[in-house]
């Protein structure tokens, strides 16, 4: 595509659905084949766009689903939490959509659970559940009253799902 | 005499705007003053938002862009910052301008960046179904307003002379040869230039508030302006439903984008030993 107001070519951008010489359309199958092109392509790039940042998930029995500021906390309770001797590790999407679904359940079918702590009542829990589609409980933990989940709050979960959701093993040092 | 057809992206025509609509008297408007001032189609970039207004740039044959609701003034501000070479038209309604872009009309105005809105005030938000826009007079009806509107209204050349604008201006279509003369100085203008055209709408406005077809309506606009010195003269009863017209800004002030490049310039230099 030429360079806008560049070179003589004068063109027409515009944020309505558009037919394919950029402008607006009410017909049906153009809007149609656009938002099908627009979706397909992410789809296409799927792997361009999936980023996430993995810790300690090669042998974590117990896995934290962890996005946004609530991950910093998250990092900081996985790696306290290998130093108590519970095998933890932390997912952490840096994009959520197209949601990285193949991911969540690859990880759920080799952990023994996965929490989500998140300032909300249970948004990615759900989504994260609808991933992993019964390979391994998820734990759902919301914090709302105005303040961010501490690292403790979320170690304390790894802890009590370890206890009654696995047998967590001893990581060696 | 011009046709305006090179102005024009004919093959676009029909337009979409309803029989009796202004905004073709504004667009032609536009095109005289273009035309005019001799600007090449390529030096031209014209930006709108959402609403009926928003749809003229698609018409014309310059650089367009047809944006977000609210935000014409945005990207505009983005156009021009990155291309200062570019003369940035800005054309908008009184819903999209005043409503939802409100902020960025007065922040605009406020910085004193070279551009010119034309700002289409049709009393309504004319496109979306007949609701009722900051321009709404008290006491009209719109569709969310049935019982006439309860707020008072903006006087939206007052809002952007208020806000620091260069030059602003008011006039309706009854006159659009003194319309694209105001277009005309706006574009010339270095600054933020406001062009207040006020415009017909006979589908959304004038059918709700018994004002008539699209020629009644134009008669209503001649027959209610009054010219800025006069408006002085006016009692409040008078003035109530008064369209005073004329120009009502014309200053010199620093304008954004050159004291950006100034700034840039001023950091360049090398700090002193």
């Amino acid at each position: 595509m030429a360079a806008y107001a560049r070179d003589g070519y004068r063109f027409h951008v515009t944020g309505l659905a558009h037919d394919e010489t950029g402008f607006p359309t009410n017909d049906p199958a153009e809007i149609g084949r656009l938002n099908h092109r627009l979706h397909d392509k992410i789809e296409r790039h799927r792997r361009d766009i999936d980023d996430v940042v993995l810790e300690g998930c090669d042998d974590a029995e117990i896995a934290v689903f962890a996005y946004g500021c609530v991950s910093r906390a998250a990092r900081q309770a996985v790696r306290d939490a290998r130093a108590r001797g519970i095998a933890a590790g932390l997912f952490r999407p840096r994009t959520l959509w197209p949601f990285p679904g193949d991911e969540v359940l690859g990880l759920g079918r080799k952990v023994r659970a996965i929490v989500v702590p998140e300032m909300n009542l249970g948004q990615m829990a759900h989504e994260v559940e609808w991933a992993v589609r019964g390979a391994c409980p998820v734990v759902p933990f919301g914090r709302v009253d105005g303040l961010p989940i501490r690292p403790s709050q979320i170690a304390t979960l790894i802890e009590e799902t370890a206890r009654t959701r696995a047998s967590a093993v001893a990581v060696p040092a | 005499m011009s046709t305006y057809d090179e102005w024009l992206r004919l093959d676009k025509f029909p337009h979409i705007w309803c029989p009796g609509c202004g905004d073709g008297i504004v667009l032609k408007a536009i095109l005289r003053a273009l035309d005019r001032i001799g600007l090449e189609r390529d030096g031209v970039c014209m930006v709108s938002g959402i609403g009926c207004s928003s749809r003229t740039p698609g018409y014309v044959d310059v650089n367009t862009l047809h944006t977000t609701h609210g935000r014409a003034l945005t990207f505009a501000t983005g156009v021009k910052m990155a291309r200062p070479d570019l003369k940035v038209i800005v054309v908008t309604g009184d819903g999209d301008a005043t409503a939802i872009g409100g902020n960025h009309f007065i922040h605009a105005a406020r910085r004193n960046i070279d551009l010119t809105v034309i700002l289409y005030n049709n009393w309504i938000y004319g496109m979306t179904g007949g609701q009722v826009s900051p321009a709404t007079p008290t006491g009209k009806r719109a569709s969310t307003a049935p019982f006439g509107a309860l707020e008072p209204n903006f006087d939206i050349a007052a809002l952007a002379a208020a806000a620091g604008a260069s030059f602003v201006a008011r006039e309706t279509v009854a006159k659009p040869f003194v319309l694209d003369k105001l277009i005309e100085r706006a574009i010339r203008k270095k600054g933020f230039s406001l062009v207040e055209a006020m415009t017909p709408c006979p589908t959304a406005y004038g059918r709700r508030n018994k004002q008539g077809d699209a020629v009644e309506m134009v008669e209503y606009l001649k027959v209610h302006s009054v010219p800025k010195d006069r408006a002085a003269t006016l009692s409040a009863e008078e003035k109530r439903e008064a369209i005073t017209t004329g120009v009502f800004v014309d200053v010199d002030r620093p304008e954004y984008s050159e004291e950006y490049a100034r700034l840039v310039e001023r950091l360049r230099e090398p700090v002193p030993a």
